[in-house]
């Protein structure tokens, strides 16, 4: 099954798109992890601006999806992929011949959070170890990252402490705001309320939507309901395949697909 | 309404008692063995430490003269561990960091196997490569009669405690979980930031353990050292002096505990000897962990 060539920028037309800029820009992608293809044949253009929920059972290639963006995947032997992706207008291999000069563009938080052996402040400043920043400069980027991720209040006080000390719903929202640090052009998420808290939880959807509003947020989820809340679009995958993108509205409406709609519905796919 | 009941069924209750009994009766075991070690290693020491012979700290070695100076011994196992863990412990560390970050998982696995071989070599046949070899080597280069000195014993051990002490550092490396490394790298940093910043410091107590284990072998390492040291009861001239020949503790014991009479000064001296080299382990072991938890504690 070849996915539906849509645009997510106007609503599901290519040929309408062609005249909008993308941040994204997958074309014919296929992933594969040693023989096994992951995802085949996806095709999407993503806006400059807005949250683009992934969702889909597990299994459907929404993470491979996400990794394969900012190249995280490819620090797997096995992990390859075909097809074109362009971040921010240019080619993810050809046209960032330094990786970390596109990881640097393109954040990422994971699933599980994860603080480095060190302070608060020193996670924080850890992808900016390049810059040279005076005390109080860095002591405003923190201050403003761990604001936007609602974190300022509860460590401000704290920040020479071990980040190891925090609970898991504030190292996941820490590491949103380290994330931040680096002031991303475009900004991964991969099932980044998994693990936590409804609190913190709440927390990191505020973030989302904020954030969305300056740029592109993809976003993995399993949650059904958060999608619905915070997504401007949202991209159903099963089994390696889109099977449905759309504008939020029109996929939680009954005009979405039948497969959507069960999948929604009774986060039921039978793909 | 039934009733749930918190307590276990009884034959499980007995099983788990079981099982805790055995695994007490171990642990007790283990620190019964270690206590005997110390205790029969004090009490044999006992009669040379009795006697106030202050030659026991002293530079002569002459047991029909009744003079048993540790120094040398002392010295020399101090000298040839240093050796051996400066050549040990930056290459070891340098290759662990290149087999655990930069190769395939393919080679790792080749690479890791070869190192496991190497570290089960008995040690007389480091100790025959060395006479063979390394001893002729060394003399011709630094154009000395003999090549049975400090610094042949000190390259020994270091080849062969390296083996034990890749294998363990390479071990603390990989079983850093890879979450550390994509979160780094997911921030932009280079594969060399990534290891200083983040791995090393989640692997330093392994890397630790694998050096202390590396420690414990050159420390007690006696048939290969025996072989290529020398046997000089003496100390260098000048001290630092690694041309010369000398004497480890380990070579010492292996030298002459059977040429001792049981219970006599001179087996009381090389017991005495034998307590001195736990009590470094025992202190290098302690030593590591208070320094790294002290260090945990600043993060």
């Amino acid at each position: 099954m070849s996915s539906p060539k849509l645009s997510l920028v106007s609503g599901h037309s290519s040929a309408d798109s062609s005249a909008e800029p993308h941040c994204i820009h997958m074309d014919g992608f296929s992933a594969y992890y040693g023989d096994n293809c992951i995802v085949s044949d996806v095709n999407l253009r993503l806006p400059p601006k807005g949250v683009t929920c992934l969702i889909g059972p597990s299994g459907a290639g929404k993470s491979t999806i996400l990794r394969w963006l900012n190249r995280i995947n490819e620090e797997s032997e096995r992990a390859s992929f075909s097809g074109k992706i362009e971040v921010l207008g240019r080619d993810v291999l050809k046209g960032y011949p330094d990786v970390t000069e596109l990881r640097r563009k393109v954040g990422m938080v994971f699933q599980q959070p994860c603080v480095f052996p060190c302070s608060i402040y020193d996670n924080m400043l850890m992808g900016l170890r390049s810059r040279k920043l005076s005390k109080g400069e860095a002591r405003s980027i923190i201050e403003q990252s761990l604001k936007a991720a609602s974190l300022w209040d509860e460590v401000s006080h704290r920040l020479a402490q071990p980040a190891s000390a925090l609970s898991l719903g504030q190292q996941q929202r820490l590491c949103l705001a380290r994330a931040l640090v680096l002031e991303p052009e475009v900004l991964l998420l991969d099932e980044p309320t998994a693990s936590i808290d409804p609190v913190s939880s709440r927390a990191i959807e505020a973030f989302v939507i904020e954030q969305g509003r300056e740029i592109p947020i993809i976003m993995v989820t399993h949650n059904i309901g958060q999608a619905k809340r915070i997504s401007d679009h949202v991209i159903f995958l099963c089994d390696g395949q889109i099977v449905e993108q759309g504008t939020r509205a029109h996929m939680f409406s009954m005009r979405s697909a039948e497969k959507t709609r069960t999948y929604i519905t009774e986060e039921f796919c039978d793909c | 309404m039934s009733v749930i009941t918190l307590n276990p069924p009884s034959s499980r209750k007995y099983r788990f008692s079981g099982t805790q009994a055995y695994c007490f009766a171990s642990a007790a075991l283990s620190i019964l063995i270690v206590g005997t070690i110390l205790l029969t290693l004090l009490v044999q020491s006992g009669p040379i430490l009795l006697t106030g012979n202050a030659d026991i700290i002293g530079t002569k070695w002459n047991p029909s003269d009744g003079k048993f100076g540790i120094l040398p011994m002392l010295f020399g196992s101090v000298f040839v561990m240093s050796i051996a863990v400066s050549i040990a412990f930056p290459v070891g560390l340098m290759a662990a960091v290149y087999i655990a970050e930069t190769r395939s998982s393919k080679l790792r696995r080749v690479l890791k196997s070869t190192l496991e071989i190497l570290a089960g070599i008995p040690s007389i046949v480091y100790g025959l490569i060395g006479v063979t070899y390394l001893n002729i080597w060394i003399a011709d280069l630094f154009d000395l009669q003999s090549g049975r000195i400090i610094l042949t014993a000190g390259i020994l051990l270091g080849i062969m405690i390296l083996p034990t002490f890749l294998t363990l550092t390479e071990d603390a490396i990989s079983a850093v979980p890879v979450k550390y490394r994509e979160n780094a790298k997911s921030l932009g940093l280079y594969r060399h930031e990534v290891f200083l910043s983040i791995i090393l410091p989640k692997a330093k107590s392994g890397i630790a353990g694998a050096g202390l284990l590396a420690l414990g072998r050159a420390l007690g390492e006696t048939m290969a050292v025996m072989l290529v040291i020398g046997s000089l009861d003496r100390l260098p001239s000048p001290l630092l002096n690694p041309l010369s020949s000398g004497q480890t503790i380990t070579s010492k014991l292996g030298r002459e505990v059977t040429e001792s009479a049981f219970g006599s000064p001179h087996f009381s001296a090389l017991v005495f000897m034998g307590l001195l080299l736990v009590l470094i382990t025992i202190f290098l072991t302690i030593a590591s962990r208070y320094l790294f938890r002290q260090k945990d504690q600043h993060v």
